[in-house]
C-alpha cells in the first residue's frame, strides 16, 4: 500500500513550480496559490534566480542572420488602422506570444503547458487577463463553462468618444473571432454560441481592439489592439 | 577570462543590457535589436538545448524577443542579472513549446548540441560567472541521482511523473528526492 504523500511546504511548492515539474492539479493549484499570495509569487522568483544559472553552461548558437527581420516586422507600428496585412501577423503573434505580455501573469503563465486540458470537470474553467503592452491589466474575462459566458471586467479601458471596445478571442489557428463589444466601464457577460464553444480552450488568447461605433465593420478587427491575454486554466 | 575582462567588464556588460532592457520598457525598437545583438547566442543556444529542433528554436527565439518587446516593463533593473531573466523566459517558452508539440520524439540532445557550433558573441561576459560557479557546486553537493532529476527536470522539461517513470522509481520517492534536495540546494546556496 502506497504511504499517504506528505503535502509540498510553500517552500518546497515554490521550487517545484520554477523548475517545472508539477503538472495537472498541483501545477494549477500552484499557479492559484501565486496569484493569491505574493510572498509565494516572490519565492517562485527567487527560485527562478537560483535555477537559471544553470543556463549558462549551454552553448551559444547564432541564430539565422533572417531571425532579426522576422521580429522587428512583428514589433512594427501596423502603417495605419487599415493596414490588416501587418495587422494580421501581429495579431497571429499575439496568439502564440501573449502568453507572456500579461505582465503581472506573466511568472504565472511561463509555466503553462499548452497541452494541459482546457476544461477541467470542476471548473470555473479559466481565466484570462488582458494587459497592454507596457501596463498592467486592464481588463479581467473569466471563462463559465456552465453558462457559456465570459465575464469580463474592465480595470482601465480608455475608449476615445465615438468608439468602441471589442473583445476577441483568437484560438489556436490565429484567426480572430468576434465575441461582440463589451461595455469599457461595467461587466459585461458575453455569451458563447455553440458554434465558437470548441475554440475557448487553453489555447485561446483574448483581445481587445477599439472599433468604430457599434463594431467593427468587416468582422476582423480593424482598429488598434490595446490588450491582450492568454487564457489560463485554474 | 583574462583580467582586462574580468569582474568589472562583466559588470559594465549587466549594467548595459540592463540599460537596453529599461529602453525597451519605454518603446525603443533599437534598445530591443541592442538587447537582440548581445543575447542572442546564448538564448538561442538554449531554445535549441531544450527543443532540440532548430526550426522549433528559430520560433521559440522570435517569440521570447516579442514577449520581451511586449514586457520589458516586467524586468526589474535592480535584479542582479538580466542575462538571467532572459535565459529563464527563453527555458520557459522552450520547455512550453516542447509539451505543445505533444512530446513527440525530437533529436537527442546531442545532436542539438552540434548545432551549436558558433560562439560569435562573448557572452559568457554577461554572465554571472560566481552563481554559475556556486551552483555547480552546490548541485555537486547532492547525491548522483537526485543532481540528475534536477538537471533533467531543468532541461528537459519532465514532469514528476515523467521523472519518476524515466529514472524508474515510485512517483513519491521522486517527489521526497526533489523536495529533499532543492532544500538542500538552497541551504548551500545561502549558506555555502
Amino acid at each position: 500500500m502506497a504511504e499517504p504523500e506528505e503535502p509540498a511546504t510553500d517552500q518546497e511548492l515554490a521550487a517545484e513550480l520554477a523548475l517545472g515539474v508539477l503538472d495537472g492539479a498541483e501545477r494549477a493549484a500552484a499557479e492559484r496559490h501565486m496569484l493569491a499570495d505574493p510572498v509565494f509569487a516572490r519565492e517562485v522568483e527567487a527560485w527562478r534566480e537560483r535555477l537559471g544559472p544553470m543556463l549558462a553552461a549551454v552553448p551559444d548558437a547564432a541564430p539565422p542572420k533572417t531571425l532579426w527581420p522576422r521580429i522587428e516586422a512583428v514589433i512594427a507600428p501596423a502603417a495605419s488602422v487599415d493596414d490588416v496585412v501587418v495587422q494580421m501577423q501581429r495579431w497571429r503573434t499575439l496568439a502564440v506570444g501573449s502568453m507572456a505580455l500579461a505582465a503581472s501573469l506573466g511568472a504565472f503563465l511561463l509555466f503553462r503547458p499548452a497541452d494541459m486540458p482546457a476544461l477541467q470537470p470542476e471548473g470555473p474553467a479559466m481565466v484570462a487577463q488582458l494587459s497592454a503592452e507596457n501596463a498592467g491589466a486592464v481588463l479581467l474575462a473569466a471563462w463559465h463553462q456552465d453558462r457559456s459566458v465570459f465575464r469580463v471586467t474592465p480595470a482601465a479601458l480608455p475608449v476615445p468618444a465615438g468608439r468602441s471596445p471589442e473583445l476577441w478571442l483568437i484560438p489556436a489557428d490565429g484567426r480572430p473571432r468576434s465575441l461582440g463589444l463589451i461595455n469599457p466601464t461595467g461587466q459585461t457577460d458575453v455569451v458563447i454560441n455553440a458554434e465558437l464553444l470548441p475554440l475557448v480552450t487553453g489555447e485561446a488568447t483574448l483581445a481587445i481592439s477599439i472599433e468604430p461605433r457599434g463594431g467593427s465593420p468587416t468582422g476582423q478587427p480593424t482598429g488598434p489592439v490595446v490588450a491582450s491575454g492568454k487564457m489560463s486554466v485554474i | 577570462m583574462d583580467d582586462a575582462t574580468g569582474k568589472s567588464g562583466a559588470d559594465e556588460a549587466r549594467a548595459q543590457l540592463s540599460a537596453a532592457l529599461s529602453r525597451v520598457a519605454a518603446g525603443d525598437r533599437a534598445a530591443l535589436r541592442d538587447v537582440y545583438e548581445r543575447t542572442s547566442a546564448k538564448l538561442f543556444g538554449i531554445c535549441l538545448r531544450i527543443s532540440g529542433d532548430r526550426q522549433g528554436a528559430e520560433d521559440i527565439l522570435q517569440d521570447v524577443y516579442v514577449s520581451v518587446w511586449g514586457r520589458a516593463g516586467g524586468f526589474d533593473t535592480k535584479r542582479a542579472s538580466p542575462i538571467t531573466w532572459l535565459a529563464t523566459i527563453a527555458r520557459n517558452r522552450a520547455i512550453d513549446w516542447k509539451r505543445a508539440q505533444g512530446r513527440r520524439q525530437v533529436e537527442p540532445v546531442e545532436a542539438a548540441m552540434q548545432l551549436a557550433d558558433e560562439r560569435p558573441l562573448a557572452t559568457e561576459l554577461l554572465l554571472a560567472e560566481e552563481e554559475r560557479g556556486r551552483l555547480s557546486d552546490c548541485l555537486g553537493t547532492l547525491e548522483d541521482r537526485h543532481e540528475e532529476a534536477i538537471r533533467r527536470a531543468f532541461f528537459d522539461g519532465l514532469t514528476y511523473a515523467e521523472l519518476a517513470q524515466a529514472m524508474a522509481v515510485p512517483l513519491g520517492t521522486m517527489k521526497s528526492w526533489m523536495r529533499r534536495s532543492l532544500m538542500r540546494l538552497k541551504d548551500c546556496l545561502e549558506n555555502g
